[in-house]
């Protein structure tokens, strides 16, 4: 492993005022992946908010590139939201490699991000994980405050470390959680 | 949470009224009067909780008001709005001093709750209610602030919420140059400086949860750090001292000031985050944490702050730096302004433009209409 392990999330939000970068940064830090570079230090993690979708599609092909060059053997995490034009995070992903194919990136490196796309968006999880339930099919609850995204960031770490079968988890959650446990079994077998 | 703050005839700052949510930032060129907001806070803080009087010539006193040069008025007014536990307390103080000779005196001094009166006071003394709804008052030295001096007692405990909100306002400018070897004292608070730092982490350290927060902050940024000692070093002084131990390696015993400008930054910075994750802060408002603090660790502090802000919990801070900018926008920064040295600051929200960052919008200017 390189001394360049760490995770890069590209994500959604607007300046300053998105809940996506504090919920994912404590998320990410709380759940202390094993494999990042053993040294540690504060930008193990580094979050880059992209605006929104449309951003966060057109810089994913760069930060490959990026990470590539870099040599390292970076994380990269996409964050988006899986709005109600895309069916699930299977089409979400379709229409991430299509611009990836454009701006020329391999299938191999494509394979290697970590795509994690709440539906409908991040507030559905933040909903699901206070009040054990949520809606999919709408735009979950506004969270007043960043202390709620991060409460809840823990609980999902939390019951990520436990590696417990949950019962009842939103499908977007599911499936996300799939992308990540798969990250892990790669990250621990090489 | 301070919800408002209005000031008039105060240095630069004329009719200026600023609104502030958990997060705030305040940006704008130099001059343009950010760090004037500070101070005025500053000197309502220490007028309110009578760590300093006007006229007076000790270390928080108000020895003579700082006028703007260009108008004429001799009354400086203050107005903070606090929002405690969803209740929102108005603190209003106007102070006048008519001739440099003169010491400054308090004209008018007002609080309330939810719009009812907590006190009022003129010239004549301090009026309030007692427990059974009588009228009572004292006459008070114009020098001192009334809602320092009222002991609150039996209905009064709104007045001591108050009091409390206002004593746990935490206003900083960090400089870790100058920050203390040894302490010889407990410190309740940091200083504006927090030259004091080791004597305030004295009072809090004793506090388990304040202690494992700020542990657990620093070994996620320093993954050697274990543990922090206050060791003797003279007759009541202790310094602090941090034990570093890498893995499978031999400790290293570093005292406070062995480490960088940068390092004792960043204990401030964490030791702040730790008082507000445990309570024992508020509301903290840092003039440039930016200050010293490497652009690795800049993102891991703000959005670590970021986790803890709701209605009980705010930062505000001042900042030039992008990485820092990049968390305000048009929700929580403030953008500050003067049209030139003979105008007043003016205020309003940092409206980036698409396609542009805050850092590189502010640097061209292009943050207003």
């Amino acid at each position: 492993m390189t001394s360049r392990t760490q995770i890069v999330c590209l994500c959604e939000g607007e300046q300053g005022s998105s809940i996506d970068p504090v919920f994912i940064n404590c998320l990410m830090r709380s759940l202390k992946p094993d494999w990042v570079r053993s040294w540690g230090g504060s930008n193990i993690v580094r979050i880059v908010p992209c605006g929104n979708r449309k951003g966060v599609m057109e810089r994913t092909p760069e930060e490959i590139h990026l990470c590539r060059k870099a040599g390292g053997d970076t994380t990269l995490m996409v964050w988006a939201d899986c709005d109600d034009d895309c069916a699930d995070g299977e089409a979400l992903k379709a229409l991430f490699w299509q611009e990836a194919q454009r701006r020329e990136v391999k299938q191999e490196d494509f394979d290697r991000v970590v795509f994690i796309f709440p539906k409908d968006r991040l507030e559905n999880w933040i909903e699901y994980l206070r009040h054990e339930q949520t809606n999919e099919s709408e735009e979950g609850p506004r969270v007043e405050h960043t202390r709620e995204a991060a409460d809840a960031a823990k609980k999902l770490a939390k019951h990520c470390r436990e590696g417990k079968p949950i019962d009842g988890l939103p499908p977007s959650l599911k499936w996300s959680c799939e992308n990540w446990r798969s990250l892990s079994a790669r990250m621990k077998s090489s | 949470m301070i919800t408002q703050l209005y000031v008039n005839n105060f240095r630069c700052l004329v009719a200026f009224k600023a609104e502030f949510g958990p997060l705030g930032v305040l940006c704008g060129p130099n001059g343009s009067g950010k760090s004037s907001v500070f101070d005025a806070l500053c000197m309502l803080r220490n007028l309110g909780t009578g760590a300093g009087v006007l006229g007076g010539t000790g270390e928080h006193d108000i020895p003579r008001l700082e006028f703007t040069e260009w108008l004429d008025s001799t009354t400086q007014e203050f107005e903070l709005n606090l929002d405690i536990e969803g209740q929102l307390f108005v603190y209003a103080v106007h102070i006048e001093q008519v001739a440099d000779y003169e010491k400054p005196r308090i004209i008018h001094e007002k609080a309330s709750c939810d719009g009812q009166p907590l006190f009022e006071r003129d010239t004549e003394g301090v009026t309030f209610r007692r427990y059974d709804g009588s009228s009572t008052g004292f006459p008070l030295d114009w020098r001192q602030a009334a809602l320092a001096a009222i002991q609150p007692r039996g209905n009064l405990d709104k007045l001591k919420s108050l009091q409390d909100a206002v004593a746990k306002l935490m206003i900083l400018r960090p400089n870790p140059r100058d920050m203390e070897r040894e302490s010889r004292a407990e410190a309740r608070h940091p200083d504006l400086s927090m030259l004091n730092l080791t004597s305030w982490y004295r009072s809090l350290y004793q506090a388990q949860e304040w202690a494992d927060s700020l542990r657990d902050s620093l070994k996620d940024i320093w993954p050697d750090f274990r543990s922090f000692k206050l060791v003797d070093v003279g007759m009541n002084a202790k310094a602090l001292q941090l034990r570093f131990e890498p893995d499978g390696g031999k400790p290293v015993l570093l005292f406070f000031e062995q480490l960088s400008d940068g390092e004792r930054a960043l204990v401030a910075l964490y030791m702040l985050r730790a008082a507000v994750e445990t309570g024992a802060a508020h509301t903290v408002l840092i003039d440039e944490p930016d200050n010293f603090v490497g652009l690795p660790e800049l993102q891991p502090w703000v959005l670590s702050m970021r986790e803890l802000l709701d209605d009980q919990h705010q930062l505000i801070v001042i900042s030039h730096h992008p990485e820092i900018l990049s968390n305000s926008g048009a929700k929580n920064g403030h953008y500050l302004w003067r049209d030139n040295h003979t105008s007043p600051t003016r205020i309003g929200p940092l409206q980036v433009p698409d396609g542009m960052t805050a850092g590189e919008a502010i640097a061209r200017g292009w943050v207003r209409d």
